[in-house]
């Protein structure tokens, strides 16, 4: 059955939406773990289509490396923009 | 006398320290290119179909060249050098990013503000100058450098001193003119059509000079 | 200029054949006189700009005049001239070289030229629009380029020729990869591969990702501009916002434009000295281990910008060590030729002296990465003369030498070596005198149209000298190719006694259309070519005239909206309708199984065994999106934690955005995600029923996802909540803009697959369109599933 774990991948991604839908609209979770929990559930959910939908898992070796590098090459960039949060002033630093 | 510590000699140290470095690694690596190309020249004009191909002399990998000892001696050598200028680097950047180091205790403080087309200089009593700033020799100078349009930036070449100025953000540089004279400030970031003349000047004059203009 | 790829056309005329052409030959040349023809223009800029700063206060070109010719140049010669040059002779030879008969997809191979030859045009137009082109630089530094202080019509036209450029390259990355990975012949490992198809398969390694990423930023300056969010004006996103994300493309592109120089160069070494490649496996790590790299260099373009130190001091050593595998493969040319038997042609001369450049070009870079010598030199002409070593004594020098090398192959004539000689040393002696003394001026300011300091006039005159040196070299190099075409004696198929390194030599010049008359060329372990024969030509192959008029088509449709979006709104409902028919056309052959691909199904296919050519494609093409939608995404996440500094009060879940309907929306694609890839699953089995049924349930869900969207942006307008209302709009109308666009483009695909599922054009079991938009359509769910937590949840 080819279908069944598309079918199942798709179950669980609609229980973690309505997971985390349901997390903020109760607000009952300490905002950081609520941010965390749901960021956590969209890659979650994320992989889940990548290897299910996108049935990424009958491909060759060759299509992980160049997902791996393309989700690599954004970590520097997104570090960088963070350290680039130094609004309004920038004290030179002494050490 | 002891000399004063300026922004200018640290960068021009460090600066032939590059060029050292840069023009006898590329000296040994012409020096090389020159002689393999001499050694192994064949004169004949048209080669004829006798001339000799190398047996490696074909598509994909020949297993006969080249080792990994070569590969390593150039990573291992480039490290070490890379490691050598480095340190120099951060320890040069530190010194002329930070006014601490100028031996100063009370720096001059002005804020400096880029505009299309010109630089406002503001004295801590309220003082503005626009288009120069007046300085007084010897005393070290930190500027907080904003720009009030669009993305410039502060360059006095003849201290080695840049930062850019851009819109809602502060960068400090800090200098200190030993000698009385004109000094070029400009724009180095392109800023539209009055880049090119977007020219201030500092002036620096005997400390005397500079308190009477100041408290006048 | 005659050409064996024509021969089996027969029946069109010559023109037709040409605008119409699919043969990766012809459309080589194209790219290769358009790129040239651009070259001359933005040459004959610079020519005009040296002119007015050969003395202080000249007044030859006033400040406007010069900003226009200045930023035009700097445009043209990266991204309209030296890639499209080294994609010219990738074109003509990387499918010779690595055995193929053509590019895996023909049809968009052509689609690719005519997209860059309109964005060209587009971007030329510009220059004349009212108010006059983009005038801010080619780093496009914000708020400069906003509309409040550069409202000129001509500046968005330029981007928006910079969006039809960047989709050309990025068909073009996509084809090449997947030519390169599953269209060898067999024994052609990639490590067997001649360096310059190598370092081709490095540059798109590179390319897939640079040119979407810098459609990033692109396309929130071009809303911006006409659209009104306020990504680069508001103090939550603001200049650093765009220089970040421009540099994370721009750092990367320098090597797209030097390493395709660079490699001809080896190859010409190589076969010059008759010896194999020194340490090939560690010129391919080096190559490998640089391109990545490139990626994490780029904020050393903004050491002078205040970032954090730490920052800096990491991109210090990162810019360093960048310049560690670049040694890495000079050394080892060099050592290649060490007992080899070396004959001095041009190509050879024009290879020595392009890596004479490019160490130079080296070795004053590494003074720009120091953190603070980069205080004295950042801004001015010492970088100028610092990067012109680089790209054009590495990249463009390297390209000379490739033309000439492969020149005699593509025209079937011989150049003079006399005159090429003498070339050569009018370029070195051009080149050096134009770029050396720049490093002199490492006190002026660059980009400026004019300068006080009477010290710099002397060695500005030097300069302009050598700029009038250089252009006449180019004039010699373009008389030297004209008077080969004219007069040159015939070429033989191995001018360079290359047989035995690369195939490109064992066939006529010029090759015939589809390359390889022997039969299929093989490769053994011990690098001995050998042609495998098929029971004679497949006749096919030549009652197939492999035209077709649809890319062609696409790209006057796409210069009209273009040129008419900016000056005149009839020609752009002109356009409208040449693209909308361009694109039926096109569908409707595929419906009828009308254009043939020449493909064969041996050889080598690592690391993509298990995919086929099209959902290789397809995963190319959403993988290298990630780089589009992910550099969007961190600016987002710097704009809100900004927003914590500068006061602005983000909305909070649910303010805004209602939760439920995002949650609605969620099931709704993920559903259709399932019904997709249900209707890939059927068409595997060959169940046309039930294939039909699932892509008609994508379709509706598909519509449904769109028509809550829809409702959504209405209610938040009526609100009064527009694009420019604060950054927290801008990025939700752009990020969900984006999204909404994709899923309308598979919607308007979706018609088209479920027409010919219903025929049975995919009963066989093989259904290449339903799985690449199954990929597609995961790629647009995944995409959502970060969309709605950012703006619904969080």
């Amino acid at each position: 059955m080819a279908e069944l774990g598309p079918v199942i991948a798709f179950a669980v991604v609609v229980a973690l939406a309505l997971f985390q839908a349901s997390a903020v609209i109760l607000g009952v979770l300490d905002p950081q773990l609520m941010t965390g929990l749901v960021l956590a559930a969209s890659f979650a959910q994320a992989s889940l289509v990548y290897v299910f939908m996108m049935h990424a898992r009958y491909t060759s070796k060759g299509v992980l490396l160049l997902t791996i590098t393309a989700l690599l090459l954004l970590i520097p960039l997104f570090l960088a923009l963070l350290y680039s949060v130094e609004l309004p002033i920038h004290v030179p630093r002494s050490r | 006398m002891v000399e004063l510590l300026t922004t200018e000699t640290i960068w021009y140290s460090l600066f032939w320290f590059y060029l050292m470095a840069a023009v006898t690694i590329s000296a040994l690596v012409f020096g090389f290119m020159t002689f393999v190309v001499l050694r192994y020249r064949t004169k004949s004009r048209n080669p004829a179909p006798s001339d000799p191909i190398d047996e490696d002399f074909r598509l994909g990998v020949s297993p006969k060249r080249g080792g990994v000892i070569p590969v390593l001696v150039i990573v291992g050598g480039l490290a070490v050098l890379f490691f050598g200028l480095t340190l120099s680097t951060f320890h040069a950047n530190e010194v002329m990013e930070d006014v601490s180091h100028s031996g100063d205790p009370a720096p001059l403080k002005i804020r400096v503000e880029g505009y299309q087309w010109g630089w406002i200089f503001v004295y801590p009593n309220g003082k503005k100058l626009d288009g120069e700033l007046i300085v007084p020799v010897g005393k070290a100078v930190q500027l907080e450098i904003t720009s009030r349009d669009v993305y410039h930036a502060f360059k006095a070449p003849d201290f080695k001193i840049m930062k850019d100025a851009i819109p809602g953000r502060l960068n400090y540089a800090w200098f200190r003119a030993v000698e009385e004279g004109e000094y070029l400030v400009q724009c180095y970031e392109l800023c539209g059509v009055g880049h090119a003349r977007m020219i201030a000047k500092i002036k620096a004059v005997d400390p005397g000079t500079f308190q009477n203009w100041y408290t006048s | 200029m005659s050409h064996g790829g024509n021969e089996h056309v027969g029946g069109p005329n010559p023109l037709i054949s040409w605008l119409f052409t699919t043969n990766h030959k012809n459309v080589g040349v194209l790219y290769l006189v358009t790129s040239l023809y651009f070259l001359v223009v933005a040459g004959v800029l610079a020519l005009t700009f040296r002119l007015q700063l050969s003395e202080p206060n000249n007044v030859i070109l006033g400040p406007d005049a010069y900003n226009r010719a200045m930023t035009l140049h700097g445009l043209f010669m990266l991204l309209w001239v030296t890639t499209p040059l080294g994609a010219a002779l990738a074109n003509y030879f990387v499918p010779i070289q690595i055995g193929a008969k053509d590019m895996a997809f023909p049809r968009l191979n052509a689609l690719s030229y005519w997209l860059y030859l309109s964005s060209g045009i587009v971007a030329l137009s510009s220059f004349f629009a009212p108010g006059g082109t983009a005038d801010w630089g080619w780093y496009t530094y914000q708020p400069l380029a906003s509309l409040r202080y550069s409202p000129q019509i001509g500046g968005s036209m330029m981007a928006f020729a910079l969006l039809l450029l960047l989709a050309s390259t990025t068909v073009g990355t996509v084809n090449f990869i997947v030519t390169i990975f599953r269209l060898r012949a067999p024994g052609m490992k990639i490590l067997n591969l001649p360096l310059f198809s190598l370092g081709w398969l490095a540059t798109n390694l590179i390319l897939l990702w640079a040119f979407p990423a810098f459609m990033a930023p692109l396309i929130l300056l071009v809303t911006d501009r006409l659209l009104g969010t306020v990504f680069y004006t508001s103090a939550e996103g603001g200049p650093l916002l765009w220089a970040h994300l421009f540099w994370f493309f721009g750092h990367p592109e320098v090597y797209i434009l030097l390493i395709p120089g660079l490699m001809a160069v080896g190859d010409i070494i190589a076969v010059s000295g008759r010896r194999a490649v020194y340490a090939k496996p560690a010129v391919w790590v080096a190559l490998l281990v640089a391109s990545f790299q490139s990626w994490v260099v780029w904020a050393h373009h903004m050491f002078q910008s205040g970032i954090h130190t730490g920052l800096r001091e990491a991109f210090n050593i990162t810019t360093e060590l960048i310049s560690i595998p670049f040694a890495v493969i000079v050394i080892a040319f060099l050592l290649t030729l060490v007992g080899g038997r070396i004959r001095i042609t041009t190509p050879m001369l024009f290879a020595l002296g392009s890596l004479a450049l490019f160490i130079i070009g080296g070795a004053s870079g590494v003074f720009n990465s120091s953190v603070a010598l980069n205080i004295g030199l950042h801004g001015t002409f010492w970088v100028v003369g610092h990067f012109h070593y680089t790209i054009v004594g590495g990249g463009i020098t390297g390209l000379v030498a490739a033309i000439y090398y492969f020149w005699p192959k593509m025209t079937g004539r011989l150049f003079s070596e006399t005159l090429g000689k003498i070339h050569f040393v009018v370029h070195m002696v051009g080149f050096n005198l134009l770029y050396f003394p720049m490093h002199m001026l490492f006190d002026m300011p660059r980009r400026v149209y004019t300068y006080v300091v009477e010290a710099w006039g002397p060695v500005n005159m030097v300069i302009t000298i050598g700029a009038f040196t250089f252009a006449a070299a180019w004039a010699l190099f373009f008389a030297i190719l004209f008077h080969s075409l004219a007069r040159g004696s015939k070429a033989p198929d191995d001018p360079w006694d290359a047989a035995p390194y690369s195939l490109e030599w064992n066939i006529p010049s010029p090759p015939p259309e589809f390359n390889f008359p022997h039969g299929i060329p093989s490769l053994s372990p011990t690098g001995k070519i050998s042609w495998i024969t098929t029971n004679g030509a497949s006749p096919s192959e030549h009652s197939h005239p492999h035209l077709s008029p649809w890319p062609f088509i696409v790209s006057v449709g796409t210069s009209l909206i273009g040129v008419g979006l900016f000056m005149s709104p009839p020609m752009t409902v002109l356009g409208l309708a040449a693209f909308v028919a361009a694109i039926v056309g096109w569908a409707y052959d595929d419906l009828k199984d009308r254009f043939k691909v020449v493909i064969e199904a041996i050889g080598e296919k690592w690391p993509f065994e298990r995919d086929n050519n099209f959902s290789l494609g397809m995963w190319t093409l959403v993988i290298g999106e990630v780089a589009l939608v992910g550099p969007i995404f961190s600016g987002y996440v710097f704009a809100r934690a900004n927003s914590l500094l500068t006061g602005f009060r983000w909305p909070a879940p649910g303010e805004v955005h209602p939760i439920e309907l995002g949650l609605l929306n969620t099931i709704i694609l993920t559903t259709s995600g399932l019904t997709a890839t249900l209707a890939y699953l059927a068409s595997k089995k060959g169940e046309r029923g039930r294939t039909v049924l699932s892509l008609t349930a994508t379709l509706a869900l598909g519509l449904a996802f769109l028509g809550i969207k829809a409702f959504e942006w209405w209610e938040l307008h009526a609100h009064g909540i527009t694009f420019g209302t604060d950054i927290a709009s801008s990025f939700y109308y752009v990020l969900t803009g984006i999204h909404a666009s994709h899923l309308l483009a598979g919607v308007l695909v979706l018609p088209y697959l479920i027409l010919k599922a219903h025929k049975g054009g995919y009963d066989g079991g093989k259904a290449p369109g339903i799985e690449m938009f199954a990929i597609y359509w995961g790629f647009v769910d995944i995409v959502w599933l970060f969309i709605f937590p950012s703006f619904y949840l969080l």
